[in-house]
Protein backbone atom coordinates (compact mmCIF):
# COMPACT_ATOMS: atom_id res chain seq x y z
CA UNK A 1 0.00 0.00 0.00
CA UNK A 2 2.56 2.68 0.99
CA UNK A 3 4.46 1.76 -2.20
CA UNK A 4 1.57 1.95 -3.88
CA UNK A 5 1.22 5.31 -2.99
CA UNK A 6 4.67 6.61 -3.47
CA UNK A 7 5.07 5.03 -7.12
CA UNK A 8 1.51 7.09 -7.30
CA UNK A 9 3.11 10.38 -5.60
CA UNK A 10 6.34 10.00 -8.01
CA UNK A 11 3.89 9.68 -10.90
CA UNK A 12 2.03 13.04 -9.63
CA UNK A 13 5.59 14.49 -9.42
CA UNK A 14 6.49 13.74 -13.03
CA UNK A 15 3.78 15.88 -13.87
CA UNK A 16 3.84 18.53 -11.79
CA UNK A 17 7.21 18.90 -13.06
CA UNK A 18 5.55 18.88 -16.68
CA UNK A 19 3.18 22.02 -15.76
CA UNK A 20 5.86 23.67 -13.80
CA UNK A 21 8.04 23.22 -16.96
CA UNK A 22 4.86 25.29 -18.92
CA UNK A 23 4.78 27.68 -16.62
CA UNK A 24 8.69 28.33 -16.67
CA UNK A 25 8.01 28.36 -20.63
CA UNK A 26 5.62 31.14 -19.52
CA UNK A 27 8.00 32.95 -17.74
CA UNK A 28 11.38 32.26 -20.32
CA UNK A 29 9.59 34.34 -23.14
CA UNK A 30 11.14 37.56 -23.23
CA UNK A 31 8.39 40.25 -22.15
CA UNK A 32 8.96 43.33 -24.37
CA UNK A 33 8.40 46.85 -23.35
CA UNK A 34 7.21 48.49 -26.86
CA UNK A 35 5.75 52.26 -26.77
CA UNK A 36 3.26 52.45 -29.78
CA UNK A 37 4.31 56.22 -30.18
CA UNK A 38 8.00 55.66 -29.94
CA UNK A 39 7.94 52.74 -32.05
CA UNK A 40 6.18 54.27 -34.68
CA UNK A 41 6.52 57.91 -34.40
CA UNK A 42 3.93 59.75 -37.02
CA UNK A 43 2.68 63.27 -37.16
CA UNK A 44 -1.15 62.82 -36.64
CA UNK A 45 -2.18 65.71 -38.56
CA UNK A 46 -5.69 67.01 -37.23
CA UNK A 47 -5.85 70.15 -38.99
CA UNK A 48 -8.82 71.23 -41.46
CA UNK A 49 -10.06 67.21 -41.18
CA UNK A 50 -12.50 66.50 -44.33
CA UNK A 51 -15.44 63.96 -44.48
CA UNK A 52 -14.07 62.26 -48.09
CA UNK A 53 -10.21 62.65 -47.32
CA UNK A 54 -9.43 61.68 -43.57
CA UNK A 55 -12.83 59.85 -42.58
CA UNK A 56 -14.42 57.73 -45.38
CA UNK A 57 -11.23 55.51 -45.74
CA UNK A 58 -11.09 54.65 -42.03
CA UNK A 59 -14.81 53.81 -41.99
CA UNK A 60 -14.39 51.85 -45.39
CA UNK A 61 -11.44 49.86 -44.19
CA UNK A 62 -12.62 49.20 -40.51
CA UNK A 63 -16.67 49.27 -40.16
CA UNK A 64 -17.86 49.54 -44.01
CA UNK A 65 -16.20 45.38 -44.67
CA UNK A 66 -17.94 42.63 -46.01
CA UNK A 67 -20.64 41.46 -43.50
CA UNK A 68 -20.45 44.32 -41.30
CA UNK A 69 -22.15 47.81 -41.93
CA UNK A 70 -22.90 47.21 -45.21
CA UNK A 71 -25.76 46.63 -47.40
CA UNK A 72 -26.57 42.97 -46.44
CA UNK A 73 -24.57 43.21 -43.50
CA UNK A 74 -25.58 41.80 -39.89
CA UNK A 75 -24.19 44.97 -38.32
CA UNK A 76 -26.68 47.47 -36.96
CA UNK A 77 -26.30 50.25 -39.39
CA UNK A 78 -24.99 51.09 -43.43
CA UNK A 79 -21.38 52.76 -43.44
CA UNK A 80 -21.41 52.70 -47.22
CA UNK A 81 -22.46 56.46 -47.35
CA UNK A 82 -22.56 59.83 -45.33
CA UNK A 83 -25.95 59.09 -44.44
CA UNK A 84 -25.90 56.01 -43.29
CA UNK A 85 -22.82 56.81 -40.93
CA UNK A 86 -24.53 60.36 -39.61
CA UNK A 87 -27.56 58.56 -38.46
CA UNK A 88 -25.24 56.77 -36.04
CA UNK A 89 -23.27 60.05 -35.23
CA UNK A 90 -26.38 61.17 -34.58
CA UNK A 91 -27.71 59.04 -31.86
CA UNK A 92 -24.54 58.90 -30.29
CA UNK A 93 -23.50 55.33 -31.19
CA UNK A 94 -20.50 56.31 -33.13
CA UNK A 95 -18.80 58.39 -30.03
CA UNK A 96 -20.12 55.53 -27.34
CA UNK A 97 -18.86 52.62 -29.02
CA UNK A 98 -15.73 54.04 -30.91
CA UNK A 99 -13.98 56.35 -28.56
CA UNK A 100 -15.68 55.64 -25.29
CA UNK A 101 -16.33 51.67 -24.87
CA UNK A 102 -13.84 50.89 -27.55
CA UNK A 103 -15.81 48.01 -28.60
CA UNK A 104 -16.17 48.62 -31.78
CA UNK A 105 -14.63 47.57 -34.11
CA UNK A 106 -14.67 44.29 -32.40
CA UNK A 107 -11.56 43.39 -34.16
CA UNK A 108 -9.91 46.62 -31.98
CA UNK A 109 -7.63 47.10 -34.98
CA UNK A 110 -7.53 50.90 -35.26
CA UNK A 111 -4.70 53.18 -34.13
CA UNK A 112 -4.47 55.79 -32.01
CA UNK A 113 -4.36 58.86 -35.04
CA UNK A 114 -7.46 57.16 -36.68
CA UNK A 115 -9.66 57.68 -33.15
CA UNK A 116 -7.87 61.20 -33.02
CA UNK A 117 -8.89 61.96 -36.20
CA UNK A 118 -13.01 60.46 -35.42
CA UNK A 119 -12.93 62.32 -32.37
CA UNK A 120 -11.88 65.98 -34.21
CA UNK A 121 -14.21 65.12 -37.12
CA UNK A 122 -16.97 64.41 -34.20
CA UNK A 123 -16.67 67.23 -32.27
CA UNK A 124 -16.71 69.52 -35.35
CA UNK A 125 -19.84 68.69 -36.27
CA UNK A 126 -19.06 65.68 -38.43
CA UNK A 127 -19.77 67.79 -41.54
CA UNK A 128 -20.04 66.21 -44.92
CA UNK A 129 -17.10 67.97 -46.83
CA UNK B 1 17.13 36.52 -12.15
CA UNK B 2 13.85 37.58 -10.18
CA UNK B 3 11.64 35.61 -12.45
CA UNK B 4 13.75 32.56 -11.71
CA UNK B 5 13.63 33.16 -8.02
CA UNK B 6 9.95 33.17 -8.32
CA UNK B 7 9.83 30.36 -10.07
CA UNK B 8 11.67 28.51 -7.88
CA UNK B 9 9.83 29.46 -5.19
CA UNK B 10 6.49 27.93 -6.87
CA UNK B 11 8.48 24.79 -7.42
CA UNK B 12 9.69 23.96 -3.69
CA UNK B 13 6.03 25.62 -2.54
CA UNK B 14 4.20 23.19 -4.58
CA UNK B 15 6.48 19.95 -4.32
CA UNK B 16 6.02 20.94 -0.45
CA UNK B 17 2.49 21.28 -0.74
CA UNK B 18 2.35 17.60 -2.61
CA UNK B 19 3.80 16.00 -0.41
CA UNK B 20 1.40 17.61 2.97
CA UNK B 21 -1.64 15.96 2.33
CA UNK B 22 -1.46 12.39 4.32
CA UNK B 23 -4.59 10.07 5.48
CA UNK B 24 -4.78 12.53 8.70
CA UNK B 25 -4.64 15.72 7.01
CA UNK B 26 -8.52 16.85 5.99
CA UNK B 27 -7.99 19.24 3.12
CA UNK B 28 -10.81 22.43 2.73
CA UNK B 29 -12.74 21.71 -0.27
CA UNK B 30 -15.13 23.59 -2.27
CA UNK B 31 -14.10 27.14 -0.64
CA UNK B 32 -15.69 28.72 -4.34
CA UNK B 33 -18.23 26.64 -6.20
CA UNK B 34 -16.61 26.74 -9.58
CA UNK B 35 -12.85 27.70 -10.39
CA UNK B 36 -14.42 31.25 -11.85
CA UNK B 37 -15.80 33.75 -9.35
CA UNK B 38 -17.20 36.21 -12.24
CA UNK B 39 -14.20 36.85 -14.43
CA UNK B 40 -11.40 36.06 -12.20
CA UNK B 41 -10.31 32.64 -11.48
CA UNK B 42 -10.79 31.06 -7.61
CA UNK B 43 -8.57 28.84 -5.98
CA UNK B 44 -10.65 26.12 -6.99
CA UNK B 45 -8.41 23.51 -9.50
CA UNK B 46 -10.04 21.15 -12.43
CA UNK B 47 -9.55 17.42 -10.88
CA UNK B 48 -7.20 14.97 -11.93
CA UNK B 49 -8.63 13.81 -15.35
CA UNK B 50 -11.62 16.58 -15.47
CA UNK B 51 -12.36 18.28 -18.68
CA UNK B 52 -14.27 21.53 -18.33
CA UNK B 53 -16.03 23.28 -21.05
CA UNK B 54 -16.62 26.50 -20.91
CA UNK B 55 -18.84 29.05 -22.82
CA UNK B 56 -19.00 32.69 -21.51
CA UNK B 57 -21.34 35.70 -23.05
CA UNK B 58 -21.02 39.67 -22.28
CA UNK B 59 -23.52 41.85 -23.64
CA UNK B 60 -23.26 45.56 -23.95
CA UNK B 61 -24.20 47.97 -21.65
CA UNK B 62 -27.32 48.20 -20.41
CA UNK B 63 -27.50 51.80 -20.48
CA UNK B 64 -27.69 51.75 -24.12
CA UNK B 65 -31.31 51.85 -24.02
CA UNK B 66 -34.34 49.28 -25.62
CA UNK B 67 -33.09 49.80 -29.00
CA UNK B 68 -30.20 47.61 -28.16
CA UNK B 69 -32.57 45.59 -25.96
CA UNK B 70 -30.26 47.23 -23.29
CA UNK B 71 -26.57 45.50 -24.65
CA UNK B 72 -28.25 42.34 -25.99
CA UNK B 73 -27.45 43.25 -29.70
CA UNK B 74 -23.78 44.21 -28.45
CA UNK B 75 -22.33 40.09 -27.25
CA UNK B 76 -19.25 39.03 -27.24
CA UNK B 77 -18.36 35.34 -26.09
CA UNK B 78 -15.59 33.50 -25.04
CA UNK B 79 -15.11 29.59 -25.15
CA UNK B 80 -12.90 27.40 -23.84
CA UNK B 81 -11.43 23.92 -22.81
CA UNK B 82 -9.96 23.55 -19.30
CA UNK B 83 -8.24 20.26 -17.77
CA UNK B 84 -6.49 19.31 -14.53
CA UNK B 85 -3.30 17.29 -15.47
CA UNK B 86 -2.67 16.93 -10.91
CA UNK B 87 -4.96 17.68 -9.00
CA UNK B 88 -2.73 20.38 -8.03
CA UNK B 89 -2.29 21.97 -11.49
CA UNK B 90 -4.39 22.73 -14.37
CA UNK B 91 -3.73 23.96 -17.58
CA UNK B 92 -6.69 26.03 -19.70
CA UNK B 93 -7.25 27.23 -23.45
CA UNK B 94 -9.89 29.79 -24.74
CA UNK B 95 -10.87 32.12 -27.52
CA UNK B 96 -12.94 35.33 -26.98
CA UNK B 97 -14.44 36.76 -29.98
CA UNK B 98 -13.94 40.22 -28.69
CA UNK B 99 -10.60 41.52 -30.50
CA UNK B 100 -9.92 37.87 -32.01
CA UNK B 101 -8.41 36.76 -28.81
CA UNK B 102 -6.80 33.88 -28.05
CA UNK B 103 -5.71 32.43 -24.52
CA UNK B 104 -3.94 29.66 -22.88
CA UNK B 105 -3.01 29.67 -18.78
CA UNK B 106 -1.31 27.34 -16.36
CA UNK B 107 -2.55 26.97 -12.50
CA UNK B 108 -0.73 25.34 -9.73
CA UNK B 109 -1.59 25.15 -6.46
CA UNK B 110 0.57 26.04 -3.67
CA UNK B 111 -1.30 25.68 -0.31
CA UNK B 112 -4.06 23.75 0.28
CA UNK B 113 -6.34 25.22 3.56
CA UNK B 114 -6.91 21.44 5.90
CA UNK B 115 -7.17 20.73 9.07
CA UNK B 116 -6.23 17.66 10.92
CA UNK B 117 -2.47 16.98 11.42
CA UNK B 118 -1.64 19.86 9.41
CA UNK B 119 -3.32 22.73 10.31
CA UNK B 120 -3.58 25.30 7.09
CA UNK B 121 -5.35 28.40 7.53
CA UNK B 122 -5.02 29.32 3.51
CA UNK B 123 -4.93 28.19 -0.04
CA UNK B 124 -2.54 29.50 -2.37
CA UNK B 125 -2.72 29.54 -6.45
CA UNK B 126 -0.26 30.56 -8.76
CA UNK B 127 -2.08 31.52 -11.99
CA UNK B 128 -0.50 32.85 -15.21
CA UNK B 129 -2.00 33.27 -19.11
CA UNK B 130 -0.93 34.63 -22.02
CA UNK B 131 -3.68 36.10 -24.82
CA UNK B 132 -2.75 36.54 -28.19
CA UNK B 133 -4.46 39.39 -29.93
CA UNK B 134 -5.44 37.72 -33.65
CA UNK B 135 -6.82 41.14 -35.34
CA UNK B 136 -5.65 42.16 -38.39
CA UNK B 137 -3.07 44.71 -37.74
CA UNK B 138 -4.32 48.63 -37.49
CA UNK B 139 -1.51 49.60 -39.96
CA UNK B 140 -0.66 46.56 -41.93
CA UNK B 141 2.04 48.85 -43.67
CA UNK B 142 4.38 49.65 -40.83
CA UNK B 143 6.72 47.01 -39.52
CA UNK B 144 4.57 45.14 -37.42
CA UNK B 145 5.83 42.69 -34.77
CA UNK B 146 4.68 39.13 -33.58
CA UNK B 147 5.77 40.14 -29.46
CA UNK B 148 3.27 43.03 -29.68
CA UNK B 149 -0.17 40.82 -30.10
CA UNK B 150 1.14 39.00 -26.53
CA UNK B 151 0.12 39.87 -23.22
CA UNK B 152 0.93 38.08 -20.17
CA UNK B 153 -0.53 38.41 -16.31
CA UNK B 154 0.35 36.78 -13.31
CA UNK B 155 -1.67 36.61 -10.53
CA UNK B 156 -1.64 34.90 -6.81
CA UNK B 157 -4.97 33.54 -5.56
CA UNK B 158 -5.03 33.71 -1.81
CA UNK B 159 -8.42 32.19 -0.18
CA UNK B 160 -9.74 31.22 3.10
CA UNK B 161 -13.13 29.12 3.49
CA UNK B 162 -14.22 30.64 6.52
CA UNK B 163 -17.44 28.48 6.87
CA UNK B 164 -19.52 26.64 4.71
CA UNK B 165 -21.46 29.87 3.83
CA UNK B 166 -18.71 32.25 3.41
CA UNK B 167 -15.24 32.51 1.65
CA UNK B 168 -12.62 35.24 0.88
CA UNK B 169 -10.18 35.47 -2.11
CA UNK B 170 -7.37 38.38 -2.43
CA UNK B 171 -5.61 38.17 -5.98
CA UNK B 172 -2.58 40.51 -6.30
CA UNK B 173 -2.02 41.08 -10.16
CA UNK B 174 0.47 42.12 -12.53
CA UNK B 175 -0.86 42.32 -15.98
CA UNK B 176 2.39 42.40 -18.87
CA UNK B 177 1.60 44.31 -22.02
CA UNK B 178 4.12 44.09 -24.86
CA UNK B 179 2.77 47.13 -26.79
CA UNK B 180 1.29 50.36 -25.45
CA UNK B 181 -0.05 52.85 -27.13
CA UNK B 182 0.79 55.82 -25.07
CA UNK B 183 3.86 55.94 -23.15
CA UNK B 184 2.99 59.44 -21.32
CA UNK B 185 -0.25 57.71 -20.05
CA UNK B 186 0.37 54.35 -19.59
CA UNK B 187 2.58 51.77 -18.85
CA UNK B 188 4.03 48.18 -20.04
CA UNK B 189 3.38 46.87 -16.51
CA UNK B 190 -0.41 46.88 -14.56
CA UNK B 191 -0.11 45.69 -10.88
CA UNK B 192 -3.63 45.68 -9.88
CA UNK B 193 -5.26 43.82 -6.47
CA UNK B 194 -8.47 42.30 -6.70
CA UNK B 195 -10.34 40.73 -3.63
CA UNK B 196 -13.87 38.39 -4.10
CA UNK B 197 -16.22 36.55 -2.07
CA UNK B 198 -18.92 33.56 -1.98
CA UNK B 199 -21.64 33.96 0.00
CA UNK B 200 -24.09 30.99 0.29
CA UNK B 201 -27.58 31.62 -0.06
CA UNK B 202 -29.04 27.92 -0.23
CA UNK B 203 -27.09 24.37 -1.16
CA UNK B 204 -27.39 25.04 -4.78
CA UNK B 205 -26.63 28.59 -5.01
CA UNK B 206 -23.92 31.10 -3.92
CA UNK B 207 -23.96 34.69 -4.60
CA UNK B 208 -20.46 35.96 -5.69
CA UNK B 209 -18.59 39.60 -5.90
CA UNK B 210 -15.28 40.35 -7.28
CA UNK B 211 -13.78 43.92 -7.73
CA UNK B 212 -10.49 45.07 -8.99
CA UNK B 213 -8.25 47.97 -8.24
CA UNK B 214 -5.63 49.32 -10.46
CA UNK B 215 -3.36 51.82 -9.76
CA UNK B 216 -4.47 55.08 -12.11
CA UNK B 217 -0.78 55.77 -13.24
CA UNK B 218 -0.51 52.28 -14.85
CA UNK B 219 -3.39 52.89 -17.71
CA UNK B 220 -5.14 55.45 -19.80
CA UNK B 221 -7.27 56.76 -17.31
CA UNK B 222 -8.90 58.81 -20.13
CA UNK B 223 -10.46 55.82 -21.16
CA UNK B 224 -10.01 52.89 -18.77
CA UNK B 225 -10.92 52.30 -15.77
CA UNK B 226 -9.05 51.80 -12.40
CA UNK B 227 -12.03 50.28 -10.29
CA UNK B 228 -13.58 46.76 -11.70
CA UNK B 229 -16.74 45.52 -9.99
CA UNK B 230 -18.86 42.38 -10.87
CA UNK B 231 -21.89 40.51 -8.96
CA UNK B 232 -22.95 37.21 -9.48
CA UNK B 233 -24.74 34.15 -9.06
CA UNK B 234 -23.55 30.63 -8.80
CA UNK B 235 -25.98 28.09 -9.76
CA UNK B 236 -24.99 24.55 -9.20
CA UNK B 237 -26.88 21.83 -10.56
CA UNK B 238 -25.38 17.73 -11.09
CA UNK B 239 -22.37 18.78 -13.75
CA UNK B 240 -23.27 21.89 -14.65
CA UNK B 241 -22.62 25.49 -13.03
CA UNK B 242 -24.85 28.40 -14.51
CA UNK B 243 -23.18 32.29 -13.29
CA UNK B 244 -25.51 35.27 -14.19
CA UNK B 245 -23.52 38.32 -13.62
CA UNK B 246 -23.19 41.92 -14.04
CA UNK B 247 -19.96 43.52 -14.22
CA UNK B 248 -18.43 46.91 -15.63
CA UNK B 249 -16.15 44.80 -17.27
CA UNK B 250 -17.07 43.07 -20.77
CA UNK B 251 -13.46 40.96 -21.34
CA UNK B 252 -13.56 37.31 -19.77
CA UNK B 253 -9.29 37.23 -19.49
CA UNK B 254 -7.27 38.98 -17.02
CA UNK B 255 -6.01 41.41 -19.86
CA UNK B 256 -9.52 42.61 -20.82
CA UNK B 257 -10.63 43.09 -17.34
CA UNK B 258 -7.77 44.30 -15.33
CA UNK B 259 -6.20 46.74 -18.36
CA UNK B 260 -8.84 47.71 -20.36
CA UNK B 261 -12.07 47.88 -18.69
CA UNK B 262 -14.20 50.90 -20.24
CA UNK B 263 -17.08 51.17 -18.18
CA UNK B 264 -18.35 53.07 -14.98
CA UNK B 265 -20.28 50.68 -12.94
CA UNK B 266 -21.72 53.64 -11.23
CA UNK B 267 -22.65 55.26 -14.37
CA UNK B 268 -24.90 52.16 -15.08
CA UNK B 269 -22.26 50.88 -17.93
CA UNK B 270 -22.95 47.51 -16.99
CA UNK B 271 -22.46 44.24 -18.61
CA UNK B 272 -24.88 41.36 -18.12
CA UNK B 273 -23.61 38.45 -18.92
CA UNK B 274 -23.21 33.88 -18.25
CA UNK B 275 -20.96 31.36 -17.83
CA UNK B 276 -21.98 27.96 -18.76
CA UNK B 277 -19.56 24.92 -17.66
CA UNK B 278 -19.99 21.58 -18.58
CA UNK B 279 -17.44 18.83 -16.63
CA UNK B 280 -15.98 15.44 -18.43
CA UNK B 281 -14.25 12.54 -16.73
CA UNK B 282 -12.17 11.58 -19.28
CA UNK B 283 -9.07 9.88 -17.24
CA UNK B 284 -9.08 8.67 -13.47
CA UNK B 285 -11.75 8.32 -10.97
CA UNK B 286 -15.25 9.90 -11.17
CA UNK B 287 -15.33 12.60 -8.79
CA UNK B 288 -19.15 14.32 -7.80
Amino acid sequence: MANRRSAQQLMDMKKLWFGIGIVALGFLIGCKYDKEDELYPVLCDQSDITFSRDIEPIIASKCAVPGCHVTGGTANGNFEDYLGLNAKVGNGSVRSRVLESRDMPPSGSITPCELETIQSWLDAGAPNN
Amino acid sequence: MKKLWILLCTVLLAGWAMGQEGEDVKPTYETFKDTRIVNSHSVEMEHVGELKLIIGHRFGQINRGWRDLFGIDAATMRWGLDYGITDYLSIGFGRSSFQKNYDGYAKVRLLHQSSGARNMPLSLVYFTDVALNSSEWADPDRENFFSSRLIYSHQLLIARKVSDFFSVQLMPTLVHRNLITDSEAEKNDVYSMGAATRFQLTKSVAFNAEYFYTLADQINTDIYQTSILSFGVNIETNGHHFQLHVSNAQGMVNRFYVAETTGDFFNGDIHLGFNITRSFQIRGRKYK
